[in-house]
């Protein structure tokens, strides 16, 4: 089966043609600044061209053998599980903008464009909330008044598909129950998932709570936010625009950075940004292991995983469980599929 | 050395005088109603010798108060004090130990008193009340800021820029430190381990405000609280954690009114805000086990609280690494067994164990409530802030550290 995969931010969409018979994609590509309906409509004619380009026909991506899987960052409480994009899941969306006002409305535009250009063949859409519906009341509400909750504030987590697929992984590999997931994107998200089921997830109402980000400042206490207010004269935009672009490691280092300069052997003016980031995870991975219980297995995944094979080890060394009577020290593993192959999975599985 | 101790409140003084080393506690008492004139008079209820006295007298303000609680002590000879201990919510980045107060401390903390707006300004109105009218009388600061000086950068950083970081003086300063302090070196002397080698999670969890500290070689590595006592658990009024784009939400909501938005996360936020019903968790508990468990608001309210506490001591043990005790102190953490059993339960994986008749019957404090197989000793001691600042205050004049001393002070 091809499936064409679309992961869309706020500043760039990419986009994948996969095969499931094959780990490598048939093709690739990206596209910044794309927002807008009739530029992404120029964009999706043009990958579709890409597509005919390598031999398949108009016919041949209308069949049940081709299919296209659109992530969605944000699904509000509605959206469960991955589902085909039909006029109803666009006029629920359209109610939750308010909820997530800079990443829905490009994404809407983005369904529409599909369904103009590619108006015979089946799309679903995965949701990074989907997987975090199911969080438990304890982990989900905030300690502020009903009327608050009522209006939609609860926590969820940003990078549900990753940790579906640590969680299945986990499982398939190695028998495991309780997995805590550490997902290393930009924005970095650790999940505690027992049985399949999320206890707890590090971000929150939005993705700037929990870890510290590249941009992104993570936890902070919430007074800092009048604080800054005050002080310095700022109003909420003015400071969300610096909490959101101007923090996190970059804020730390004092200029931009990516994980792999932080987790470099030779770069020790990066030495407090790793020990943040470092210290964060094992604080966290604490929290998930008393949310679960215990802990069978650490898995890695996201654009970074391969940095567990420097933080797995540690982690490692760090955890000490007792067992049965005695002191046990968790397993890692480091997962590399991408978020488009995950795409596709999802797909698969939705349309079987 | 007769200490006379001050833990101040916006309307309130509370005193104890404590004579040192030998840590006995010769009376004490509190000044009520200080400030503008309320439904009832201003007051001093005042112990001693196993007798109440309440002396009724205006105090419109912390200088007034402190001038009739001397007044008061003056006329039992041996309750003048020698010296004045302070109760100082924040020590900024200038205090990381107790000083003895002079003109350089008082700017220094005048530097600072926006850190802490509410608190730190009437605790400085007594003191240059104190300094005013008694000059001989030495008076040492003791900062619940100071035993989180030693957490490490990548614990006490926050991530934003750092010309907001530095124009602010940003960082985690932490809270209760003399209490998390005074309750380690109680469960060290307890367990026999010297008090710079224990390493412990300290719980702090008081009726109102609460926090909980990872606590390595005796020294704080982490706190609940943060820039401000607001971050962490879920307290009486208090949000704790939030996402910070919600705070900008409200902040949006109310039209850039910061002191609303303040009033909405700090006065109607955490139990009381969850429950509608009451900012004491244990009312709500007490609801829920009377029959209230119906009450879907009530039941998220107690799972909320618990969990969050649970979540930090999951976090804090794994931080702390090889842990000798857990500790729970503070109204809530000494009276409330169903509270510690219910942040322990499920954490064998962590080495804690409860015996439960124990926790049932931790009446006479200090107390371990840990089953006998339980790889982490898990400690009740009562908290006595004002003891740990006479302590403190004792140090810093003499220069001579308290030997270990195990009488129970609480009244």
């Amino acid at each position: 089966m091809k499936i064409l995969t679309f992961s869309p931010t706020l500043t760039k969409i990419e986009y994948t043609l996969q095969d499931t018979e094959s780990e490598k994609p048939l093709l690739e590509g990206m596209v910044k600044d794309w927002r807008g309906s009739r530029h992404i409509q120029k964009i999706l004619r043009e990958v579709k061209e890409q597509i005919i380009l390598s031999g398949y026909t108009d016919e041949a991506i209308t069949t049940i053998d081709f299919a296209i899987s659109i992530r969605v960052p944000f699904g509000g409480s509605i959206f469960t599980r991955t589902k085909i994009a039909d006029d109803d899941m666009v006029a629920e969306l359209e109610k939750y903008i308010p909820y997530s006002p800079l990443h829905l409305p490009p994404v809407i535009t983005l369904l529409a464009a599909v369904s103009k250009i590619f108006p015979e063949t089946v799309a679903v859409v995965a949701f990074e909330t989907s997987f975090f519906t199911g969080l438990p009341d304890r982990e989900k509400y905030y300690a502020v008044s009903p009327d608050m909750s009522n209006i939609g504030l609860r926590r969820f987590g940003y990078h549900g598909i990753f940790h579906k697929y640590a969680y299945l992984e986990g499982k398939k590999t190695l028998n495991a129950r309780k997995i805590l997931s550490v997902c290393l994107e930009n924005r970095p998200e650790i999940a505690a998932v027992a049985d399949g089921r999320p206890l707890m997830v590090t971000s929150g109402a939005t993705p700037l709570e929990g870890l510290p980000g590249l941009t992104t400042c993570g936890e902070i206490d919430p007074y800092l936010i009048t604080a800054i207010s005050k002080k310095m004269d700022l109003g909420p935009e003015e400071i969300n625009n610096i909490l959101t672009t101007k923090s996190g490691f970059t804020a730390i280092c004092g200029k931009n950075v990516s994980f792999d300069h932080i987790f470099s052997k030779s770069a020790p003016e990066y030495k407090l940004a790793k020990d943040i980031m470092q210290y964060g995870i094992l604080k966290n991975c604490g929290s998930g292991i008393a949310a679960m219980g215990g802990l069978d297995l650490i898995v890695f995944t996201g654009s970074y995983s391969y940095l567990g094979r420097f933080i797995g080890p540690w982690l490692q060394n760090k955890l000490s469980l007792h067992i049965s009577g005695k002191i046990k020290h968790p397993a890692w593993l480091c997962l590399d599929h991408d978020i488009h192959r995950l795409l596709a999975n999802e797909a698969v599985e939705t349309l079987k | 050395m007769n200490v006379l101790v001050f833990n101040c409140g916006s309307s309130s003084l509370k005193y104890k005088i404590i004579s040192m080393p030998g840590e006995q506690e010769l009376a004490g008492g509190a000044a009520e109603r200080v400030g503008p004139k309320t439904s009832e008079p201003s007051r001093i209820v005042h112990r001693y010798n196993g007798k109440t006295e309440i002396i009724q007298v205006e105090m419109r303000n912390h200088h007034e108060s402190f001038l009739e609680i001397m007044k008061l002590l003056s006329k039992y000879p041996d309750l003048i004090p020698d010296a004045v201990g302070h109760r100082v919510v924040h020590g900024g980045k200038y205090f990381t130990g107790p000083v003895i107060s002079n003109d350089a401390v008082m700017e220094k903390l005048e530097e600072i008193k926006d850190l802490a707006p509410l608190h730190n300004p009437p605790i400085m109105e007594l003191m240059y009340a104190c300094g005013k009218s008694y000059p001989d009388l030495p008076q040492v600061p003791v900062f619940d800021t100071a035993f989180h000086s030693t957490i490490p950068n990548y614990a006490s950083a926050y991530p934003i820029p750092s010309d907001i970081c530095t124009k602010m003086n940003i960082r985690k300063y932490g809270f209760h430190g003399t209490s998390h302090q005074y309750v380690v070196e109680e469960a060290a002397k307890f367990l026999g381990i010297s008090k710079s080698r224990i390493n412990a999670v300290s719980c702090h969890l008081g009726s109102g405000g609460a926090s909980l500290c990872a606590v390595s070689k005796g020294r704080s590595i982490d706190n609940t609280m943060g820039y401000s006592p607001l971050q962490g658990l879920v307290m009486s009024t208090r949000c704790g954690d939030l996402d910070p784009a919600v705070s900008m939400q409200l902040l949006s909501l109310h039209e850039n009114n910061n002191e609303e938005v303040d009033k909405i996360l700090n006065r109607q936020s955490g139990v009381l805000g969850l429950s509608g019903y009451s900012s004491d968790i244990r009312d709500v508990l007490n609801s829920i086990a009377s029959g209230g468990s119906h009450d879907e608001r009530l039941l998220k309210t107690s799972e909320v609280y618990l969990w969050r506490i649970k979540k930090y001591l999951g976090a804090y043990l794994a931080v702390t690494g090889k842990v000798d005790a857990i500790i729970f102190t503070d109204t809530i953490g000494e009276e409330v067994p169903f509270v510690r059993a219910n942040v322990c339960l499920g954490m064998e994986i962590f080495g804690l164990l409860v015996d439960h008749a124990k926790n049932n019957n931790a009446h006479k404090l200090p107390v371990d409530i840990s089953a006998e197989n339980s790889p982490v000793r898990i400690l009740v001691i009562a908290t006595n802030e004002e003891l740990a600042i006479a302590r403190r205050t004792y140090e810093t004049i003499t220069g001579r550290p308290i030997k270990a001393v195990t009488q129970d002070l609480k009244s």
